[in-house]
């Protein structure tokens, strides 16, 4: 058991040392001590050496000790040899003292040793007993795990300290009842089950799962192991390890609710996408919401400066028509300033984890509405907005009431989730809509036929045409499939360069100013367009192309060309008809009045030349013969004036009509008894004055010369018409049958004959004229006997004038 | 005395200007062109009867064959050694046009001539009253 530990060079080196320090010490007490005891100081050192090295070493010791007595101390000094008998013998007493001396040590400390060995075991036996145990109690009341012995009935025997943080119970307040009784209900048959199963079975190790009251009451989940030790004595009983899986629970619970709810996105992401429509799209997220999140759930969009429900979906069906009706009867107000109308305002989510009655009566709109939101029993509410592309679209809402459940900020997160996919649901519904609705108007435009439209591409292709374009260029759609319709190839030539320019435009602008080219149909023929193009967006080489047919068009411009020629040559042929005409009227001036002025001058001559030898008869013929002559003067004269009427134009000038009046009276020169009456209120007109004074000279001229009576009366009276002035001449004459009103404006009708009153029948054709080549009419009034009123128009403003 | 040239085609007419002048006592010598051309080559001396250079008065008609009297001024008042010419246009047209041309070319006077030859004998007295009264100085 004891083995050397040190050095066997160290063991035999003390040896030699213990015997050269007892030589030398012998040596320096030579003097003093006998020689009769040499071996004196060596029993030390072979002791010494025994001592510390064991036998060996004492042994070494003990030879060398005698070798150096021999050598040193006995005669002969210095020799080894040749001592004495007795001498010898007391070396050899000496050795064997010396061996004997050693073993005995040698013996001494090996009992030693083993002595201290066996004290040092027994002591730390010792110590690890004590120390296992305290660990041991340590580990039972320091472990969350509790550590409970039962009887087989159940009864508690002992329960381990961890109880009272575990449970809330003190230890010892445990001892002696039945566990069975702190099992929650459901829990207690399969831990019976259990404890039965161990009980029949020693040894067995059987996990259970249960719930344990808490002494406040709650429920505490562990996880038990029992060990049945009823044979074991120092037990005698059922070692149940519990620990407290609460958390782990928890975290599983969470860990479940999390996957439910990442289903129930899953789940709403499918309903989500599963139309295209969002008003249904969102009737699902409503149903679909009910009852997983919320008692009720409603949907609402911002339409304009209002709030429109649009879905609604309720634990009880019955409920649905209610808040429908409630929501017709109360809809949302938009400045509302909680709930929806807040959340549609500022686009953020709320929460009200409990409804409080005062948030019912900020939210009421009246009495009866607060009555109706106080029987709907709300407990919590979620409303949440639904945002896509930063757009406020609407608002969800989850409400809870029967279940009264209140929201957390977990079911927030969850209901934020829903929304947020709702939304983006709700937004491609949307643009889905506007693209199908954008799609519907184009298609409307194009399939309506109104215009051609075609697209194209920049190698010559028309990949698409409606009707009316393959109408326009005489082929079918079937050729257009084929790829038969190449719009370069229908472009004449001529319109190449058109058409480069277009494409030009089209490449810098995007679009191309209309314009007018042809192109070629089918038959060969050429149909004039009206063509405007545009690329599509972002493409630098397919565009679409507006085609109108210009074809009616060109017709109408070809006819109106031709009819403005006509016009043209139809004027200068009138044109050319006057001139000739104020030809003929000069001639007749000329020509036709001198023949007749020769008669006249010859037929004085005549006269003159006859002398004394002319009769009285003849007198009379060659008088009557100048009276023809002045007759077809003034007939002549009368043509000119009329034919002249209403072609010459003079200078318009400003005419008092009152002065003009007495100036044309003045040259009529009537008789001194008749009566020529100027009403007061004589305009004054910006107007020609001889036309006014043709008409007025005739019509007061005709008055005078027709009247049957030498005291006649003419009234001339003014009235303003607007635009016109109305002058009447009246006169208190023969008056004129109504079968000859229409005849008397007739160039050359007289009423009386002309040796009667000498009249060419010109005068009111010419008035006739004049006034209605001015713009204005002339009538008359008369009955036969009653005199006779002209009335004509005249015009106040030389605009009025033809 | 004046000499007076008379540029007429109608013999009617040259006849009253010739009894009128009768009637008035008027000796003047009177000669007759019938067109403007026939009057400008006697003016200019040509033919059978030139008219002398000095103290000449045109008595004008306007309607001519072969040239007009409006023509015939124009030719009048181009040529430098006539231009100084008085004329007198006796004529039966009314027309303004003709009554401006006339004056344009600077015309002494323009007489239309009266249907009844009593007032053309009064009118041509009045001009020969006037020319003797202008003569004078």
């Amino acid at each position: 058991m004891l083995k050397p530990t040190r050095p066997v060079l160290l063991r035999y080196s003390i040896a030699v040392l213990a015997v050269g320090v007892a030589l030398l010490l012998k040596l320096l007490l030579e003097p003093l001590i006998t020689q009769e005891s040499p071996f004196l100081l060596f029993f030390a050192a072979v002791m010494i050496s025994a001592w510390f090295g064991g036998l060996g070493p004492g042994l070494g010791a003990t030879a060398l000790a005698a070798l150096a007595s021999d050598y040193f101390f006995l005669t002969p000094v210095y020799s080894v040899l040749g001592q004495s008998l007795s001498q010898n013998l007391r070396l050899g007493l000496f050795v064997l003292e010396g061996m004997l001396v050693s073993s005995i040590i040698a013996a001494l400390h090996t009992a030693r040793g083993r002595a201290e060995i066996s004290a040092l075991t027994a002591y730390r036996h010792q110590e690890n007993l004590l120390q296992s145990e305290a660990r041991f109690r340590s580990l039972v009341q320091n472990s969350s795990d509790i550590i409970m012995i039962l009887k087989p009935d159940g009864t508690i025997g002992y329960d381990s300290p961890s109880v009272e943080r575990i449970l809330g119970y003190q230890p010892e307040a445990l001892v002696g009842k039945n566990a069975l009784a702190y099992v929650h209900p459901e829990d207690v048959s399969v831990v019976q089950a259990t404890l039965t199963n161990i009980v029949q079975r020693s040894g067995s190790v059987v996990p259970v799962e249960y719930r344990f009251r808490h002494l406040n009451g709650s429920w505490v989940h562990l996880d038990s192991v029992g060990n049945n030790c009823l044979d074991d004595q120092s037990v005698q009983g059922i070692v149940i390890n519990s620990r407290d899986i609460s958390v782990a629970k928890r975290r599983e619970a969470e860990r479940q609710r999390a996957e439910s709810a990442a289903r129930f996105l899953a789940e709403a992401s499918t309903v989500l996408t599963a139309s295209l429509d969002y008003e249904t799209t969102l009737a699902n997220v409503a149903h679909l919401a009910v009852p997983r999140m919320a008692d009720w759930c409603v949907v609402d969009i911002a339409a304009a400066d209002r709030v429109r429900r649009l879905a609604v979906a309720h634990l009880d069906p019955a409920k649905v028509e209610l808040i429908w009706e409630l929501n017709r009867r109360y809809p949302e107000d938009p400045s509302g300033p909680e709930g929806i109308p807040k959340v549609l305002r500022t686009g953020q989510p709320e929460l009200y984890p409990e409804i409080p009655d005062a948030l019912l009566v900020a939210v009421a709109q009246d009495h009866e509405h607060l009555k109706i939101l106080r029987e709907l029993g709300f407990k919590s509410a979620i409303v949440l907005p639904l945002i896509a592309r930063g757009r406020t679209l609407g608002a969800l809402t989850f409400v809870t009431a029967e279940s009264r459940r209140c929201y957390s900020r977990a079911d927030l997160s969850l209901a934020e989730d829903l929304a947020y996919k709702a939304a983006f649901a709700m937004d491609n519904a949307l643009l889905y809509r506007e693209a199908q609705e954008s799609e519907a108007r184009f298609r409307r435009v194009v399939e309506s036929n109104i215009i051609g439209i075609i697209f194209w591409d920049a190698s010559g292709n028309i990949t698409e045409a409606n009707d009316a374009f393959l109408e326009m260029v005489g082929y079918t759609r079937s050729e257009l499939l084929l790829g038969k319709l190449r719009w370069n190839d229908m472009t004449p030539a001529e319109y190449q360069t058109l058409d480069q320019k277009a494409l030009a435009e089209l490449a810098a602008t995007g679009a191309c100013t209309p314009f007018e080219k042809e192109y070629i149909r089918k038959d060969g023929s050429r149909v004039a367009i009206l063509l405007g193009s545009a690329l599509l967006e972002g493409s630098q080489d397919q565009g679409v192309c507006f085609v109108l047919d210009i074809r009616a068009r060109k017709r109408a411009e070809q006819a109106l060309r031709s009819r403005a020629a006509e016009l043209a040559r139809l004027t200068r042929t009138l044109e050319k008809r006057n001139r000739e005409l104020d030809q003929f009227a000069y001639v007749t001036s000329h020509d036709l009045k001198a023949p007749l002025r020769a008669i006249a001058n010859l037929s004085q001559w005549i006269e003159e030349d006859l002398g004394d030898a002319l009769t009285e008869e003849t007198q009379r013929q060659m008088n009557l013969l100048r009276g023809r002559v002045h007759r077809m003067e003034a007939l002549i004269n009368g043509i000119l004036q009329y034919s002249r009427a209403g072609r010459v134009e003079a200078k318009p000038e400003t005419l008092g009509v009152e002065q003009l009046l007495a100036e044309v009276i003045d040259s009529l020169a009537p008789p001194p008894e008749f009566t020529i009456k100027v009403e007061p209120g004589m305009p004054t007109l910006l107007t020609e004055r001889v036309p006014l004074e043709q008409v007025f000279a005739n019509l007061i001229g005709n008055a005078l010369k027709h009247h049957h009576r030498r005291n006649g009366t003419v009234a001339i009276a003014a009235k303003d018409q607007g635009e016109f002035y109305e002058f009447a001449v009246a006169d208190d004459g023969p008056g004129i049958l109504p079968q000859y009103h229409e005849k008397v404006f007739t160039i050359f009708q007289t009423l009386e004959a002309r040796d009667k009153v000498e009249s060419t029948g010109i005068g009111l054709a010419l008035v006739k004229k004049i006034v209605e080549s001015k713009g204005g009419s002339i009538r008359l009034d008369s009955q036969a006997g009653r005199g006779t009123t002209f009335y004509f128009d005249w015009p106040k403003h030389l605009s009025a004038q033809r | 005395m004046v000499n007076f040239l008379l540029v007429d085609d109608d013999e009617v007419d040259v006849m009253n200007v010739k009894r009128a002048f009768k009637k008035n006592n008027i000796t003047t010598p009177l000669r007759v062109a019938s067109n403007g051309l026939e009057a400008l080559a006697m003016l200019r001396g040509e033919g059978t009867s030139p008219v002398p250079l000095s103290r000449k008065l045109i008595l004008l008609d306007l309607n001519m064959p072969k040239m007009g009297g409006i023509e015939f001024l124009q030719e009048l008042r181009a040529d430098p050694d006539l231009k100084t010419t008085p004329v007198i246009v006796l004529t039966t047209s009314d027309e303004d046009n003709d009554k401006v041309e006339a004056y344009n070319l600077n015309v002494a006077g323009y007489v239309l001539k009266p249907v009844t030859f009593s007032k053309f004998v009064e009118a041509m007295a009045a001009l020969n009253q006037y020319w003797m009264l202008s003569e004078i100085p």
